[in-house]
């Protein structure tokens, strides 16, 4: 694992997306910081990681993009097939050597409330626990943008997809105040959702037959709900929204509360996409 | 010696059967060729071989480990360059061997020593420190026999290792795998059948997924009318036909050839030669040309993989 590790923090610097990412995350701290806490005189450091995270929606496709798709690409996948590595190894090495590329300018920013602190009274614990929380949201997102690199063999695809899906996440709370939460939106809502879900199927194991089961099944299920007991659905597209809504969690560790359910839930999204990913970069070896 | 062997290899996509249910086994240290048009199923064979495939039944023993049960005991005997190099394009050879020793597990002590050996044998010392994309495809192909050669493991398998190399290349190249199959058990594919009767001692022939032919290249030459007898006699027609027959001889094909003379092929023992000579001197019908010709690799391989030959040779082998 330490091998590819290496590699791959040698292949992140090498090309320009390991200094491009850094170089977006810094500007964007910098620059809320100047206008924040310098320029409007705000004593709360947190409001900067809290406004930065919208650089995730750049910095991570571009920085993941490349990480298993390129590795199809070349070829050079086929090497590590034929070694003794496990999917596991070559996957959370990748894994790893992205979080570390994405620590450095964090590592970096965190120096900026203790400057601050020199010339007046900052809050240190919300400041680095948003960091920190700021940290693991990028972690969790890097996991979807490994797994997004694991389904194309073309980076700009993986890039697009997972552009997409950040996006949504992203705006995910706002969508929820402007659905309606009644029973027949929720209807809808998850027919879309069951249709995502095939496609997915359809991509994945290239079978259109697999594909409409699963679609056929999901949209089953979610009829039957719907006639039998439809108050269940009642709501349910807010609580949908709100558990992709990755960025959403960010906010309460902003305002003070060092949030451990949101840690598990980024860790848990971690765990989830390091599965798919091996399970995608698995996938291929038995084409 | 390592022996590999492989049981009922059958790889399935979706509709189309890739290979079907290939057995053999490799235990000597000689060159093996693979050989079979495009689409045989060398790739997939070889692909599955080396654990870059999972096979869809059947199974493969490295030097006595399933490769699918203890994998990493089973890899660590194979080194393997597939038919596109697996190449870091933004890394220098030496960067790309230090590499490739990390994941095989080369102690870190060794691994200086072991690259420069491996450059050295491959005669790509030259080039170590430039980029592997600035490279020409000879010295790409060198670099990916190199990272094959790294850990000397007892098997090598190299896919169409001289494709789309320049004739200066493929002869070098060619004289590498010579050099290597003195030590290494080496597999090598190819659809060249020059190549791989200059190369190789022994070959398998592969036909739409099956194993068609295996020996070496002379034994499959002289395979049961495998020697063709080429003469011109003085005599005629009639009476060269019946001592022909009476030598043994079949698929006797004659033609007058004008001046009382007649051009004989027919396919013979391989032995029968002097038979034959004291059988035409006996009968006083003189010769005034005799040779045998073994059939060729071409011969042989359109013998084994047009459709429908061959399949009769494909169960005794």
């Amino acid at each position: 694992m330490a091998a590819i590790y290496k590699k791959e923090i040698r292949s992140l610097f090498c090309g320009l997306t390991g200094w491009l990412s850094i170089a977006l995350i810094l500007l964007v701290f910098g620059v809320y910081t100047a206008v924040m806490n310098l320029s409007e005189g705000y004593a709360d450091f947190s409001l900067v990681p809290y406004n930065a995270q919208i650089i995730f929606l750049i910095a991570i496709p571009l920085i993941t993009m490349r990480a298993l798709a390129e590795e199809r690409r070349q070829h050079t996948d086929q090497l590590l097939y034929s070694s003794t590595l496990s999917a596991y190894e070559v996957v959370f090495g990748k894994y790893l050597a992205i979080v570390t590329v994405i620590a450095i300018p964090l590592a970096i920013s965190s120096v900026y409330p203790l400057i601050l602190a020199e010339y007046g009274r900052v809050t240190l614990s919300t400041a680095f626990s948003a960091m920190f929380a700021f940290f693991m949201l990028g972690a969790a997102l890097t996991a979807v943008g490994l797994f997004f690199s694991s389904l194309s063999s073309n980076q700009f695809v993986s890039a697009a997809l997972c552009f997409g899906v950040l996006l949504l996440s992203y705006f995910a709370k706002d969508l929820k105040t402007l659905l309606s939460t009644n029973v027949v939106t929720a209807l809808y809502f998850f027919s879309v959702v069951a249709l995502a879900v095939g496609a997915l199927a359809r991509y994945m194991t290239r079978s259109w037959g697999i594909a409409a089961i699963v679609f056929a099944v999901l949209e089953a299920i979610l009829i039957a709900i719907y006639l039998a007991a439809p108050g269940a659905l009642d709501g349910s597209v807010a609580a949908a929204l709100t558990s992709i809504a990755v960025f959403a969690r960010l906010e309460t560790f902003c305002n003070g509360i060092f949030d451990i359910a949101a840690l598990l839930y980024y860790l848990s999204l971690i765990w989830l996409f390091i599965f798919f990913s091996i399970q995608a970069f698995e996938k291929r070896r038995w084409g | 010696m390592i022996k590999v062997e492989v049981r009922n290899l059958t790889k399935q996509y979706d509709r189309h059967l890739a290979v079907d249910s290939i057995s053999f086994s490799i235990e000597t240290g000689k060159i093996y060729g693979f050989l079979g048009p495009n689409g045989a199923g060398k790739s997939t064979t070889m692909n599955m071989i080396a654990g870059c495939l999972a096979p869809t039944s059947g199974q493969v023993l490295i030097a006595g480990y399933d490769l699918h049960e203890e994998p990493r005991e089973a890899k660590r005997h194979i080194g393997y360059l597939p038919e596109m190099p697996p190449l870091y394009q933004d890394m220098t050879p030496k960067e790309f061997l230090s590499f490739v020793c990390e994941i095989k597990h080369i102690p870190k002590a060794e691994r200086a020593d072991v690259i420069a050996d491996v450059m050295q044998r491959t005669g790509i010392t030259d080039v170590s420190g430039r980029l592997i994309r600035q490279l020409s495809k000879g010295y790409k192909q060198r670099v990916g026999i190199a990272q094959a050669l790294v850990g000397y493991p007892e098997f090598i398998m190299l896919d169409e290792p001289t494709v789309g190399l320049d004739p200066l290349q493929i002869i070098e190249i060619r004289k590498l795998i010579r050099e290597l199959g003195e030590k290494h058990t080496v597999l090598l594919s190819s659809h060249i059948l020059s190549e791989v009767s200059e190369i190789c001692d022994e070959v398998i022939i592969l036909s739409k997924g099956r194993l068609v032919a295996r020996d070496t290249t002379e034994n499959l030459g002289a395979l049961p009318g495998g020697s063709r007898l080429f003469m011109l006699v003085e005599g005629d027609e009639a009476d060269v036909r019946a001592v022909l027959e009476d030598a043994g001889a079949s698929g006797i094909v004659i033609t007058p050839a004008g001046e009382g003379r007649v051009e004989v092929e027919a396919e013979v023992e391989e032995n029968a030669k002097d038979r034959i000579f004291y059988a035409f001197a006996e009968a006083k019908l003189p010769i005034r040309e005799m040779r045998t010709e073994k059939m060729s690799l071409e011969e042989i391989f359109l013998r084994y993989t047009s459709s429908g030959e061959g399949e009769g040779h494909g169960g005794d082998l």
